[in-house]
């Protein structure tokens, strides 16, 4: 049963809620009583709605009833990591070497990462959005944008 | 009362609102129109362009964008059988087989209509209900503000989508990321790691924009390759003749009240307002057999009452601060982000800007009309977008609005970490908006219950006794339980129902 139960992502996503929960029940003792007052109460209450996830997830296997849904991350493909891992690369160079080159490519190779082959679509969306971006953000709004070595 | 819609209307008149009340009703329809980009996602999206602008303008963009995305859902529902937003799956039922018999002109011509009578609607409720509510509310003292803050969170996690655990749980998750920071009153910090940019808390825009973008972004990139198709050569004029509007008055008024009225519920929204009017026009119509097959009155009925959830959702959110929905929620970060708290005290402390902002909804009901008769063609074209440069174009767009708020890299980084989070969560279909209400009133709860606390020390009392003097407060919990109740109620029949269709 927990073999079976381990499979569904929202048992062990639980799990991880309320490992983070204890730590930082922990955590609240380094405060004063009146700024612990309130985590406390969250955290007890987190855990406690957790476990009752837990529990309902337990006796659904247990009376093998079939799921309302099945796994969520069942069907997952490579390109919603592929994406995320590329948006942290974004991040970390958009800051370094600046908004207009990090981004004109960010998109081309985002768009091409998830499998668009069209070059001049994507070319061309490229320079649009990241022209507008810019036009709207910093010219119009003036409002920040990330700045490096570039531009 | 007068004075204030007097001084709100010549805050409007100024040409710049008038301007973005336009430019907010465009990018709402477009946003609106792109299937998978909600409501929520535009204002999330868009608040970093309203940083730069007065705090009246940037409320009346945000206005637009929130109106005329709800309006906007209904464009790929009607042409691609593919709902833009959540709040127009009940749309596609009778539009999208109206296209198939070769009369998308009419069903988007009721569209467009009916979302805007909606619209007016509720805005004119909002505009004679929320004074009087706000003007009781500003008698709430500490007790009675703490209930509130509880009775909205708990109203949203126990009556909203999803299962109430989970409900329970995402509200969980948002009170400990409203507690990171400084404890509001002794100063003390919490959960900081040693960053100082956590010092202040996490900003709002910040949570909101990962927790609703980039999410999405994923959400998009698992199916990248599925390209939609509409034909946009659709003939015949939009305007639909007054004839259908006046022969289904009744369904257009009964739609509008239901979606005002389940939009000033906190936990349900568009989504449901919308399959609530279109069951109503199918139970009473003559012509039920109809339905589904393309009859303009099931177009008519949820966009009439989705577009009437924007002015009811807002009666809580500015008279008592607590959003109605996720929609809301998001509008909220737009609103504090130019230091106005929502609550009773913006109708004494910003009439102005606030009348401003409601009477707008009258501007931009129009706006998003003009919008969809005149540039129909141009907008559907989004309906066609790739996939493929539409979630990392999210992305670049979250990135510059999180940044654009305190000049921060930082901010990025949470905003990154709140859109792997959302992801998380949504795929294993825990609600979003707890979450989003939770950091919202957290501070809010926890202030006031602190407060409380210190008044029945001063007092000689035990906190219970300070809750059980104020009738209000006594009727807040009261409502707080019934909810909960309702809640668990809904989740039990869901379950046997679900039982007994698995049975069949």
């Amino acid at each position: 049963m927990l073999k079976e139960m381990f499979k569904k992502s929202s048992v062990i996503f639980s799990f991880i809620v309320i490992a983070f929960s204890v730590w930082a029940y922990v955590e609240t003792y380094s405060f004063t009583d009146r700024a612990a007052r309130w985590p406390r109460t969250i955290l007890f209450f987190t855990i406690l709605f957790c476990l009752m996830l837990l529990i309902s997830e337990a006796i659904r296997i247990f009376k093998k009833e079939k799921a309302v849904e099945d796994d969520s991350f069942s069907g997952l493909t490579w390109f919603v990591p592929a994406l995320f891992g590329l948006a942290l690369g974004y991040i970390y160079f958009v800051s370094r070497i600046g908004f207009f080159v990090t981004t004109f490519v960010f998109i081309i190779i985002g768009a091409y990462l998830l499998g668009y082959r069209k070059k001049s679509t994507i070319l061309i969306a490229s320079v649009t959005i990241t022209i507008l971006i810019y036009v709207i953000f910093k010219i119009i709004l003036n409002l920040p944008l990330p700045r490096g070595i570039i531009f | 009362m007068s004075e204030y819609i007097i001084s709100g209307l010549s805050l409007l008149a100024q040409p710049i609102n008038i301007l973005l009340a336009f430019v907010g009703a465009i990018f709402g329809v477009v946003i609106g129109a792109i299937p998978g980009l909600s409501a929520t996602m535009g204002i999330t999206l868009l608040i970093p362009l309203t940083f730069a602008l007065q705090p009246a303008s940037g409320l009346i963009m945000l206005a637009g964008i929130y109106c005329g995305a709800i309006y906007g859902g209904s464009i790929a529902a009607i042409l691609v059988r593919t709902p833009g937003t959540p709040a127009a799956v009940a749309t596609m039922y009778d539009g999208y087989p109206l296209t198939l018999q070769g009369k998308a002109n009419t069903a988007l011509g009721v569209a467009i209509f009916s979302s805007a009578f909606g619209g007016i609607f509720s805005a004119i409720v909002l505009l004679f209900v929320a004074y009087p509510i706000a003007r009781i509310a500003l008698e709430f003292r500490s007790p009675e503000m703490f209930w509130l803050a509880v009775f909205g969170m708990s109203i949203i996690a126990s009556l909203g989508e999803g299962s109430i655990t989970k409900g329970f749980v995402s509200a969980g998750i948002g009170l400990l990321i409203a507690s990171i920071g400084m404890h509001p009153l002794t100063g003390q910090l919490r959960f900081t790691f040693g960053q100082p940019s956590l010092y202040s808390g996490v900003p709002i825009i910040i949570a909101l924009i990962g927790l609703f973008s980039p999410s999405q972004s994923m959400i998009i990139a698992e199916n990248p390759g599925e390209q939609l198709s509409a034909d946009l050569d659709f003939k015949g004029s939009l305007f639909p003749g007054f004839g259908i509007f006046l022969k289904n008055k009744v369904t257009l008024i009964r739609s509008a009240i239901i979606g005002t009225f389940i939009g000033a519920i906190p936990g349900a929204g568009a989504e449901v307002s919308s399959f609530v009017a279109y069951n109503e026009a199918k139970r009473w119509s003559k012509e039920k057999h109809t339905f589904g097959k393309g009859n303009p009155v099931g177009v008519m009925a949820p966009e009439t009452a989705n577009n009437a959830v924007t002015g009811g959702s807002l009666i809580p959110l500015l008279t008592l601060g607590i959003p109605g929905n996720s929609s809301t929620a998001a509008l909220i970060g737009g609103l504090m982000i130019h230091g106005l708290i929502p609550g009773p005290k913006l109708f004494t402390e910003s009439a102005n800007i606030i009348y401003a902002f409601i009477l707008s909804l009258f501007l931009v009901n129009v706006f998003y009309v003009l919008v969809g008769f005149y540039g129909l063609k141009y907008v559907a074209k989004v309906v066609n977008v790739p996939k493929a440069i539409l979630a990392p174009t999210i992305i670049t767009l979250s990135v510059v609005g999180s940044f654009a708020m305190r000049n921060n890299i930082f901010d990025v980084w949470t905003m990154i970490l709140f859109g792997l989070l959302g992801y998380i969560l949504r795929k294993m279909e825990f609600p979003l908006a707890p979450i989003v209400l939770a950091i919202i009133l957290g501070p809010i709860a926890e202030s006031n219950l602190d407060r409380a606390i210190t008044i029945a020390g001063a007092r000689n009392m035990s906190i219970w006794g300070v809750f059980f003097q104020s009738p209000v407060a006594v009727i807040i919990m009261v409502l707080t339980a019934l909810s909960i109740m309702a809640g668990i109620y809904g989740s039990i029949k869901d379950k046997k129902q679900a039982q007994a269709e698995q049975a069949e």
